[in-house]
């Protein structure tokens, strides 16, 4: 019985430990998604953006500090990427090589 | 005051000094023991000691319905007399069918011999099985809607979602089960058993369930003085997972105590071809208490549950022409450890709370029951690191008060029910709106159970209200449920029928969604003029079988009227996002047939074979089309080898294969692709290595099947992202 309740304690030591908490990098590359016409998106890489800065550009868009042609189309300095035309998400781990 | 007094202390006395005692026998009178004696009403297992006797301290109130259950022998549910002879006998099996519909039990969906109910035991299913919802799409005419071990969904006969209603110990499982990225929301942990209605036949709890009715049963309390309970701990390769949990059990006269835990975490799923699906990953966290009050005329208990999920959500593009982007592009070609158990983007940030409190009486020979249940589901949606695109909680409380009245072959069961449910944004991003729910149900259910026939009927009424100020909404929905069902047995041969008309009123998402959702990569559209949806279900059931060989042919057919359904436009939002709306067809058709065979041959008394095939045809008759996402049809074969009676190395228990032929599915709508065939096999090897020690070494898609199963959530993009290839899986469980 005694064994039984040691055993138990112990699993559950290992078991808490376990759980450790989520913590993200605060830092991300972030793309801007421009539809093209031949229906697919391109995204257009605008830097890595970190703690407010990233909340502030997720949040509000993001803002063109200088002209930009991205595929053809040219964007005025001031022309704002909504929220939702931002993306920030990481992406798998790629070899060197093509597969 | 003295006459009240004197009652509670003869109450008290009886509590303390009555016994009720068993005897289970085989039919040759030898006392079998370790039988598990199940008193339904007292949700309490006892075990029958190595002379066959059982004892439970406290008397057994008459009618009280006992199952008897051991692996190899039927199993036999008795109505409890006082004043006769407790013995029974349990006659030995060849052929144990209890996965294809033929065993007695007790059910809490209502008669399982009247009503079409299946039952899968889950005990131990978290060694004997990868996931929760994997172990049930093993029935016949199961499926489900995946993208990993993270979201997976149960679909019966080609239905899901808000038309399949899952309870969990009497409480429904409200989690925003309307999207299809939206997983059932709770694990294997504490389980013993599901019981599932296909159609609408539960009366009881099927309002609105036009699909079906999914019933998840806590593991019963257990008699134990000093603490008895297991530790358990499993890996799977392909996804990296590891997942532990323990269970304890402790008892003192009438106070009993349930409680688990669970920790769980996995990495992306490897794909056939060595890559890995990135952002399959997920973590889970739940712990469990149940604590109960059994005497002899009251049973109260009251459970706790906390359920975390943090699921990835893979194969996330932004929109477009979804068959156009590469595979590679939602692919790792390596995993590194240290990374990928966190959480990236986009996931789902899910907390499930559920509070059950149920109470039974019995006067009279009458039981009376009263169940409440509170449910809270906190839905994050995360396509940004810092800014949810939704949060969202969903709060939902029940009150149910049941009567069920007795009678030698007649069982009246009736009750009430009463739902508040309240949907809450916390942020400003929505894709539905801040309503409230109100729903009113009452039922009638008569059964009659004379040996060789027996019939059900009943009737269900549900008043819905749904109150939406964002949209000025405030509109109220009537629905009339019925099912009616008759079961006649002669010889080996059994029949049952089944019609049942059940009516379900649009959800919030249906009417009133607005936006973008992340989950589906689609902006969503509905529709307030949405109208009740309407089905009629037939079922016919034959079963045969003798010692050695049984089958059943199970064929159905079911018109909806009024079928909601969300269909693609040619439009684009942001010209990145396809947007979809909320819409109705007239008449749907889903017809199909599942059989099942059973196999034991004589000369090879250790082997069972079992195979199920699946049929199904589901069509909108407004325009002659197919339904899409129907589920492809399928075989399923189970060769189990039992070799419990031999002392082979580390004590081999069994040997269990399991193959899965999924037919191409062609029959498709206009916006969607076929999908081919494929094979599926995997094999499991059950041992006791050690005393009270199970160990569990297998392999899943043994042959490295690439496959796209044609209801995967992440069928559309890429051109199909493949389930996970051959992996390797290995459990282990200590009970104390």
């Amino acid at each position: 019985m005694k064994y039984n309740f040691l055993l138990l304690l112990a699993f559950l030591a290992i078991f808490f430990i376990a759980c450790e908490e989520d913590d993200h990098d605060e830092c991300q590359e972030c793309h801007v998604l421009c539809a093209l016409d031949d229906g697919t998106t391109h995204e257009h890489e605008i830097g890595e953006f970190c703690g407010d800065d990233l909340h502030d550009i997720e949040a509000n868009g993001y803002t063109l500090p200088s002209e930009m042609t991205i595929k053809g189309v040219t964007y005025e300095a001031g022309h704002v990427f909504a929220p939702n035309e931002l993306c920030c998400e990481a992406h798998g781990h790629e070899d060197d090589h093509d597969h | 005051m003295r006459i009240a007094i004197l009652i509670v202390l003869s109450n008290f006395y009886c509590f303390l000094f009555s016994q009720t005692s068993g005897l289970v026998l085989d039919e040759n009178q030898y006392p079998i023991s370790e039988v598990d004696v199940y008193i339904s009403d007292l949700n309490l297992l006892i075990q029958t000691d190595l002379n066959g006797e059982f004892y439970f301290d406290s008397y057994i109130i008459d009618n009280t319905y006992v199952q008897f259950s051991k692996y190899g022998y039927s199993s036999k549910v008795v109505k409890y007399q006082n004043n006769e002879n407790f013995t029974i006998i349990l006659r030995q099996l060849h052929v144990k069918l209890d996965e294809i519909g033929i065993k007695e039990s007790s059910s809490i969906l209502g008669n399982n011999k009247t009503i079409n109910i299946e039952n899968k035991l889950l005990k131990n299913n978290f060694v004997s099985s990868t996931s929760l919802v994997e172990s049930i799409s093993r029935l016949p005419g199961v499926q489900m809607i995946s993208s990993g071990l993270g979201i997976q969904k149960v679909v019966v006969r080609g239905l899901s979602g808000l038309r399949v209603v899952t309870f969990l110990n009497g409480m429904r499982i409200s989690n925003q089960e309307w999207a299809n990225d939206h997983g059932i929301g709770f694990t294997d942990l504490g389980l013993n058993d599901v019981e599932l209605i296909k159609g609408a036949a539960s009366l009881k709890f099927g309002g609105e369930a036009i699909g079906g009715v999914l019933y998840f049963k806590d593991s019963p309390f257990v008699k134990s003085t000093i603490p008895s309970g297991f530790i358990a701990s499993k890996f799977d390769n392909s996804h990296v997972l590891f997942s532990n949990q323990f269970g304890m059990n402790w008892s003192k006269k009438s106070f009993f105590l349930n409680a688990y835990g669970q920790h769980s975490a996995s990495a992306d799923y490897r794909l056939p071809d060595n890559t890995y699906l990135f952002n399959s990953r997920l973590n889970n966290q739940s712990f469990k208490l149940a604590m109960g009050i059994l005497s002899n005329d009251i049973q109260t208990i009251f459970r706790y549950q906390y359920n975390a999920d943090n699921l990835g959500i893979p194969a996330h593009v932004h929109g477009g022409d979804l068959t156009s982007i590469s595979i590679d592009d939602l692919t790792s070609d390596f995993l590194i450890l240290s990374e990928d158990f966190k959480m990236t983007r986009p996931t789902q940030f899910i907390n499930n709370h559920l509070f059950t409190y149920e109470t039974k009486y019995r006067l009279n020979n009458i039981n009376y029951s009263f169940f409440a249940g509170h449910f809270i589901n906190n839905l994050q949606e995360y396509d940004k690191w810092t800014v949810p695109a939704f949060d969202m909680d969903l709060s939902t409380s029940t009150f149910r008060f049941n009567l069920d009245i007795p009678f030698s072959y007649i069982d009246i069961n009736t009750g009430i029910q009463h739902q508040i449910q309240s949907n809450f944004n916390n942020i400003t991003d929505r894709l539905i709106p801040d309503a409230n729910t109100n729903e009113s149900g009452v039922y009638f259910i008569v059964n009659y159970d004379k040996k060789k026939l027996g019939f059900n009927s009943g009737l269900r009424l549900d008043y819905k209200k749904i109150m939406c100020s964002e949209y000025s909404f405030n509109k109220s929905f009537l629905s009339f449920n019925t099912s009616h069902g008759l079961f006649y047995k002669l010889n080996d041969n059994v029949l049952r029928m089944t019609y049942s008309s059940s009516f379900r009123a649009p959800h919030l998402s249906e009417l009133f969604s607005y936006g973008l959702h992340h989950g589906t990569m689609r902006f969503e559209i509905g529709d307030v003029n949405l109208q009740v949806e309407k089905s009629h279900q037939f079922d016919l059931k034959y079963q045969w079988n003798d010692d050695h060989f049984g089958f059943v042919v199970n064929p159905f057919t079911q018109i909806i009227n009024n079928f909601i359904s969300i269909s693609p436009t040619d439009g684009f939002y942001n010209s990145i996002y396809r947007i979809y709306n909320y819409t109705q067809f007239n008449n749907v058709q889903i017809s199909g047939c599942e059989l099942n065979v059973h196999y034991h041959p004589h000369f090879i008394h250790n082997l069972h074979i079992e195979q199920s095939y699946s049929f199904i045809n589901a069509q909108n008759k407004d325009n002659d089309s197919y339904i899409s996402r129907t589920p492809s049809n399928k075989i399923k074969t189970t060769l189990n080898l039992d070799l419990s009676q031999y002392n082979i190395l580390l004590n081999i228990k069994s040997f269990t294969i399991y193959h899965l032929y999924s037919f191409a599915q062609t029959n498709i709508s206009l916006f969607e692709e076929s999908t081919n065939s494929y094979n599926v096999l995997n094999m499991d090897l059950f041992l006791e290595p050690f005393k009270r020690t199970t160990l569990v070494i297998g392999a899943n898609n043994i042959l490295n099947e690439e496959y796209v199963p044609h209801i995967s959530r992440v069928r559309d993009v890429a051109g199909g992202v493949p389930n996970p290839g051959r992996s390797f899986h290995v459990s282990l469980k200590y009970d104390f």
